[in-house]
């Protein structure tokens, strides 16, 4: 597995659980433990920064615009020959490549990663 | 929603024998993965951690976490006899574990609604310490089905 992809995608994971704290559905489902303070934002941005700083400037830009355009989903896993983001069918070399190397689906523009 | 549904015999363990919060959660990953896509869900899991203990007290945590590794919701449930020292908030050893793994997007946001179901449940399990009566999964599926008839 691609060093980059697997930080990207623990990046991922990591923006979602910081939108549900944010959200009002986690606020109401019991966890004390955690609300929004400043300590948890201070929290927050060391553990993404601990990421981020793991991965190259462009490609981070370039996942920032993929997270802004579709919401989430900017790291996909490869469904068969199918990108997992948009469906549309995947050139059989980049499906070889993506199990080493970081590439990206040339319709959408999503990360690809491949699960055995 | 209803909880009971979403529990398998198969994934409740009422025998867990780590006593460390990181091989706490590798134990209950393994009920719903295994390979190396389990260390990875262990780790999401971690990050969670790292953000606040979901030990929200009275013996009880519900780690939970979305993963892109997963493509729908997935529960396990673990009980300690002895106890695991998981950073709760009431800072008290934890005894019944409640793990909750969705991927990113999921209909409905049944994620969010299945962990507001489990922090309910949870509340009265521990009363009386009921938590600690079942013996096998069967017996905790049927009080889990009792507790959510009562509080419907």
């Amino acid at each position: 597995m691609n060093p980059q992809i697997e930080t990207l995608r623990s990046l991922e994971e990591f923006d979602h659980i910081l939108r549900d704290i944010a959200s009002d559905g986690y606020q109401q489902v019991g966890f004390k433990g955690i609300k929004i303070s400043e300590e948890l934002i201070r929290i927050a941005e060391r553990e993404r920064a601990k990421l981020t700083k793991k991965i190259d400037p462009k490609i981070l830009h370039q996942y920032e615009r993929i997270m802004k355009r579709y919401g989430g989903r900017v790291v996909v896993q490869v469904i068969k020959e199918f990108c997992g983001g948009c469906y549309v069918k995947l050139p059989s070399e980049l499906v070889v490549r993506c199990r080493t190397e970081l590439v990206t689906c040339p319709n959408c523009g999503r990360f690809l990663y491949w699960v055995k | 929603m209803n909880l009971t549904s979403l529990l398998r015999v198969e994934r409740i363990n009422l025998d867990l024998k780590s006593r460390k919060k990181q091989d706490v959660l590798r134990e209950l990953v393994l009920m719903i993965r295994d390979g190396e896509t389990s260390e990875m869900l262990v780790q999401t899991l971690m990050k969670r951690e790292e953000l606040g203990s979901t030990g929200i007290g009275k013996g009880i945590a519900i780690p939970h976490g979305r993963s892109l590794l997963l493509d729908k919701l997935e529960i396990a449930i673990g009980r300690s006899t002895a106890g695991v020292d998981f950073d709760a908030i009431d800072h008290k050893p934890v005894y019944l574990f409640f793990l909750v793994m969705a991927p990113p997007q999921d209909p409905g946001n049944q994620y969010l609604i299945t962990l507001g179901r489990i922090a309910v449940v949870a509340q009265e399990l521990t009363k009386k310490k009921q938590m600690f009566v079942p013996q096998t999964p069967e017996e905790l599926i049927k009080l889990v089905r009792s507790i959510e008839e009562k509080v419907k």
